[in-house]
């Protein structure tokens, strides 16, 4: 009977356990929420304590690099070096491209602390973090801790990552502006008597026409080679050349033309929409482009074999700059620098800012240090590199003042993207694979794009949340079908349409027009 | 009365408890104590006030589902599909299972291993292999047709196809899996049953029909109760990677758990997503419910509770 | 059953080893696709036995032994912990679910069903395994995550179900307890629903990845398929920059790796298996204990 009994209170211990667990998880819940609010006490007190604070840094990039041997060298190297600079300590979280987003949401959902994390519109999406308070208004820390980066980058790119008011994301120097175009392998292009635009703001351009008379010439000529590119949807690299400004993304009605940039329309409505279909559709029938584009686009993997193929002949990328070009060299293996075929003006627009931010994390320990971490991201180029290159001397050899050669074999792996880290303009480059003056000649093609009325306007969906999540659903279907030219759009995109419009983009649009009159009211 | 036999059996039987006891706490920790999150399906998610803190909504976030006019067709396709894996796999993996009891043991060994490999790889991998068979230009059926002289066929394009594809698709990954466990209960029937059937004059066939499937009649019954509570579930890699996410595909492969994922991957709200997830599984339950009455009609024993 | 090639038997076999047929096809498309040169797929499209032959993918994936030998390490002992724990655990709560005589085996039983049925979802589950139980990043968030599956407990009860009640009665009767009976009959008798269980259950550790990928950040534990799959989500990022990465070669296996990292995580699995077909067999049970 004893035993028995005790064996009994130790059941009800186990079960006590479990409920202590319980109780504990929810007024653990409440802590992390006031230790939200209280969060800048909380960095002066460890501020006045001897303690060297660690930063999180989440970031897209490639992981395994963590793993190489002289990793932690250079980890070393940082933490000396932050030491110094601003007493700081960091950890990077680095996650490959397909685990990111995930990573991301899971941490940001739970309330786990983070200090920066790497935000934009394509991954880890910004906008609806920040509608979700996932990120910490910069607005009172940024004029003390980043004052070169506050001094430096526009107004108008911290008005792309500012909602109500509040500045949720610090925006990194690199290619914002865009245009529409392509590039022909240099002999190809002399083959066809080509010349080539410049990367002056709308000079000489090409048409999308002109673009279908190469290809049928090259169609002519080389019999069973596909000339377009076919690497990603080409509707999405023609925005420009239709004089689009897409406000809420490519999945989501609603977009205003450059040329009256008051006026919200449904793009899958317009003109421009039903001739583009029917351009794909005409170009994959004349073989111009993959049989299977609808399909095929969705292979990276394939995609990046064929590029390598002595047969291809042209390279797309979201846009048409200088330095593309040497990413056309690398990517498809030419000897010869490509020659660009632009489509369009220069649009300095917000997703070209948005493309790549980094915020602070609401539970952030240590704010102020963040945004002081972050500036020296922006301002100190040894710091950059090394991050990116590793130590001198042993992991890389400095050639001038903005190249590296890279020894190969010692043990560093590059881990992450230069675009992704602050400012782009200050990293080296790998001698060889890109001009010395890369970013300078970047520098020069953004600024004279025409910048856009609404720069800085970013679509709050929030109100039409069920509206988007069903129209982008609808759109998905037809998206590759309709956009790669598999389906007839004469009975395809009124289908869409009419589907659409059951689901809502009327009110996308009306709600969008909305913001953008008050935007432009409050400009 | 009741009170004082449940102490003597407690008294007699604790050990029972005790042995339980690990796998109902980790239970309650791993299953239990997450489901105080589907309270998110009901709030606005704030971040700075955490999720539980955060605002009621009531329905809102069931709305955007409920409302779209696509709700039905990929509930449809969901049970449709749902219901030809689980009565295809039924089928072939108990015919497996009782093929795979009158063969020697080398025999069952590799057959066993075979059909279980599958199991083992994953969707995007197994959607490379399925690829080489179908892919419009390079695949093995294609190069066959052409090397016929007939027209080939992409079958990426053609949705008419993929009931067929998947299906096959889902039994290759799962059959192995199923007919080891239907073997396994096989194994545990007491021989003489079939001994005194054998004298009894009976043929295989009939020894089949009324020991072998009526002693494994209750795992089958369960396993389809449990499936049929998943029912409104799909796995979701399978038809992304096998159809490559294919919009032209969707009359057919667009299930619940896919239009999901495209509708919130632009808002990504985890709210809206609970909200689904939700619904998912009350109805997986009533459903449950309904059809372990209906077993406890049929075989008291394949009742799950 | 005499062995006797019959007519029935001889179509038994064939039945079977057409299915194996079938079934193989495809693993070894893998297989060989982890072996094919991806330029010669574009020349002679998918083969069987590939016209050119090569081991670049495998070399690529092992360029950093010390790390898969870690994550290899890593993968055995959260295996092993979990199989043999994982059994324990899901055996005792089976059973207790089986024996009906038993007043709480109902109230277990349909504490089981709700969680076979119900699912936090992801967030939530995070949130309770980082922060409520501060599990992250470590072996055992590994381990103990995966450790009971309701699906796996009631298999088991449905195997032990299958053990005669006359055969409790005779060892109570005989004077032993309820933890003599259950180590001594029951066990021995649930044999081959041990190994079924076991064997996936440890299938089950052995190929997640995505425990891993929520919890794990520390690359020193990370799984085997969870660095496979980073290796192969970085071919993406290693291809574009190729001018930072000593594989400049035109031909980088990307497919052929994807494939390779199956055949690298799969292949160990094939000398578990016979381990537990060991118990699979018919008569080894019942046979033993009542003659």
């Amino acid at each position: 009977m004893k035993s028995v009994m005790k064996r009994v209170s130790l059941l009800l211990s186990a079960v006590m356990l479990s409920a202590t667990v319980m109780t504990g998880c929810s007024s653990s819940g409440e802590v992390s929420s006031e230790t939200a609010q209280s969060s800048s006490t909380d960095a002066l007190e460890t501020a006045s304590s001897d303690e060297i604070p660690t930063l999180t840094w989440y970031m897209p990039g490639n992981p395994t690099a963590m793993t190489s041997e002289g990793y932690e060298a250079v980890s070393e190297e940082l933490n000396r070096y932050l030491e110094e600079k601003i007493g700081c300590h960091l950890e990077l979280k680095i996650f490959a491209f397909s685990e990111y987003a995930q990573k991301c949401s899971t941490v940001i959902s739970s309330g786990e602390p983070f200090d920066l994390m790497f935000t934009c519109d394509w991954l880890n999406n910004f906008a609806t973090n920040a509608g979700s308070n996932a990120y910490l208004p910069l607005n009172d820390l940024l004029e003390a801790n980043a004052p070169e980066a506050m001094a430096d980058i526009p107004e108008y790119m911290w008005q792309a990552t500012t909602i109500d008011g509040n500045i949720y994301a610090m925006p990194a120097l690199q290619t914002y502006a865009k245009n529409d175009g392509l590039f022909l392998r240099a002999d190809i292009a002399e083959q066809l008597g080509v010349e080539g635009s410049s990367y002056e703001n709308g000079a000489d351009t090409y048409t999308l026409e002109d673009v279908g008379n190469m290809y049928a010439e090259l169609v002519q000529e080389y019999p069973g080679v596909i000339p377009d590119d076919c690497g990603g949807i080409l509707w999405t690299y023609l925005d420009e050349y239709y004089g689009f400004n897409f406000l809420g993304g490519f999945d989501v009605p609603g977009v205003v033309r450059f040329s009256d940039e008051g006026t919200v329309i449904d793009q899958f409505q317009s003109e421009e929409f039903m001739e583009y279909c029917k351009t794909v559709y005409d170009w994959v029938q004349k073989g111009y482009m993959q049989p299977d584009y609808a399909t095929y686009v969705t292979m990276t993997d394939q995609i990046t074999i064929d590029r390598k193929s002595p047969d291809h002949m042209t390279y797309r990328q979201g846009f048409t700059a200088p330095n593309v070009a040497s990413m056309a060299v690398s990517d498809c293996g030419w000897e010869e620098e490509p020659v660009p075929v632009i489509l369009s003006e220069k649009y300095a627009v917000t997703s070209g800012v948005t493309q790549s931010l980094t915020a602070v994390g609401i539970n952030s320990k240590y704010p102020e240090k963040a945004v002081q971490l972050y500036n020296l991201a922006y301002s100190d180029p040894y710091f950059v590199n090394t991050m990116i290159y590793g130590i001198e001397g042993v992991n890389y050899t400095k050639i001038s003042d903005t190249e590296v050669d890279v020894i190969q074999d010692s043990n560093y792996v590059r881990p992450l993207e230069p675009y992704a880290i602050a400012n782009q303009f200050i990293t080296w480059v790998q001698a060889g694979a890109y001009p010395a003056d890369m970013w300078e000649q970047i520098q020069a093609f953004c600024e004279d794009a025409t910048p856009s009325e609404l720069f800085g306007f970013i679509f709050d969906s929030s109100s039409v949340k069920s509206e988007v999540a069903n129209c982008s659903a609808i759109y998905e279907e037809y998206k590759y079908p309709l956009l790669c030219g598999a389906v007839d759009p004469e009975t395809a995109v009124p289908e869409l349409l009419s589907r659409m419009e059951a689901a809502g983009s009327a009110k996308i649009i009306e709600e969008m027009q909305r913001q953008v009159d008050e935007f432009l009211a409050n400009k | 009365m009741q009170k004082k036999k449940f102490a003597r059996d407690m008294k007699k039987k604790y050990p029972l408890l005790l042995l339980a006891l690990p796998g109902i706490i980790l239970v309650f920790l791993f299953n239990y104590l997450p489901l105080t999150g589907l309270v998110i399906a009901f709030k606005d998610v704030d971040y700075s006030k955490g999720i539980f803190q955060s605002d009621w909504v009531g329905f809102e976030n069931f709305k955007f589902f409920f409302q779209s006019n696509d709700a039905i067709r990929v509930t449809r396709n969901t049970l449709m599909m749902n219901a030809l894996f689980i009565i295809f796999t039924t089928l072939i993996s108990v015919s497996v299972a009782i093929l795979l009891y009158y063969v020697g043991r080398r025999m069952l060994r590799v057959t066993q291993t075979i059909l279980f490999l599958p199991y083992l790889i994953s969707w995007i991998v197994a959607s490379y292999a399925l690829e080489a068979f179908i892919d419009a230009r390079y695949g093995v059926i294609n190069q066959f047709l052409e090397m016929l002289g007939m027209p080939t066929v992409n079958f990426y394009y053609q949705p008419g196809y993929w009931i067929v594809i998947i299906t096959i698709c889902y039994i290759w990954k799962s059959a192995g899996y199923y007919s080891i466990l239907y073997y396994t209960r096989l194994i545990g029937i007491d021989p003489t049953l079939y001994e005194a059937a054998e004298i009894d004059g009976a043929s295989t066939w009939q020894k089949i029909r009324y020991i072998t499937l009526y002693m494994l009649r209750p795992l089958i019954i369960m396993l389809c109760i449990i499936q049929v509570g998943n029912i409104f579930y799909s796995d979701f890699g399978m038809y992304y990677f096998l159809t490559r996410d294919n919009g032209m595909l969707y009359p057919v492969t667009d299930v619940i758990d896919t239009y999901i994922f495209r509708a919130l991957k632009t808002i990504n709200d985890p709210g809206m997503g609970a909200a689904v997830g939700l619904f998912q599984s009350v109805m997986g339950f009533l459903l449950v419910v309904g059809a372990n009455t209906l077993a406890r009609k049929v075989d008291e024993e394949g009742a799950i509770f | 059953m005499k062995k006797k090639w019959s007519g029935k038997s001889v179509v038994l076999y064939a039945v079977l080893i057409f299915l194996c047929i079938l079934w193989i096809i495809p693993v070894l498309f893998i297989f060989s696709l982890s072996v094919t040169p991806e330029t010669s797929l574009a020349e002679v499209g998918y083969r069987l036995i590939p016209k050119e032959f090569t081991l670049d993918a495998y070399t690529y994936i092992i360029k950093n032994p010390g790390q898969i030998l870690n994550s290899y390490k890593i993968s055995i002992i959260v295996t092993i912990i979990g199989t043999v724990a994982g059994l324990f655990v899901t055996t005792g709560i089976a059973y207790a679910m089986s024996r009906k005589d038993f007043a709480c085996s109902r109230h277990i039983t349909r504490f089981m069903t709700f969680a076979l049925l119900f699912h936090g979802g992801l967030i939530p589950t995070y949130i309770v395994v980082t922060q409520w139980l501060h599990l992250g990043n470590t072996l055992w968030v590994l381990i103990l995550t995966m450790l009971v599956s309701p699906w796996n407990v009631f298999l088991m009860r449905s195997f032990l179900a299958g053990i005669p009640t006359e055969l409790l009665e005779a060892s109570f009767i005989d004077g032993a307890g309820e933890t003599q009976t259950y180590f001594q009959i029951v066990l021995p008798l649930a044999k081959p629903g041990l190994a079924t269980v076991g064997l996936l259950i440890l299938f089950g550790y052995w190929n997640d990845w995505y425990q891993g990928m929520l919890y794990i950040d520390d690359m020193k534990l990370v799984p085997l398929q969870l660095l496979l799959y980073k290796i192969i989500s970085n071919i993406q990022f290693i291809l574009q920059n190729s001018f930072y990465t000593a594989s400049q070669s035109g031909s980088f296996p990307t497919i052929a790796a994807r494939m390779a990292t199956c055949v690298i995580a799969i292949a160990p699995m094939l000398f578990a298996f016979p381990f537990f077909q060991k118990y699979l067999s018919k008569g080894l049970t019942l046979g033993s204990v009542k003659g």
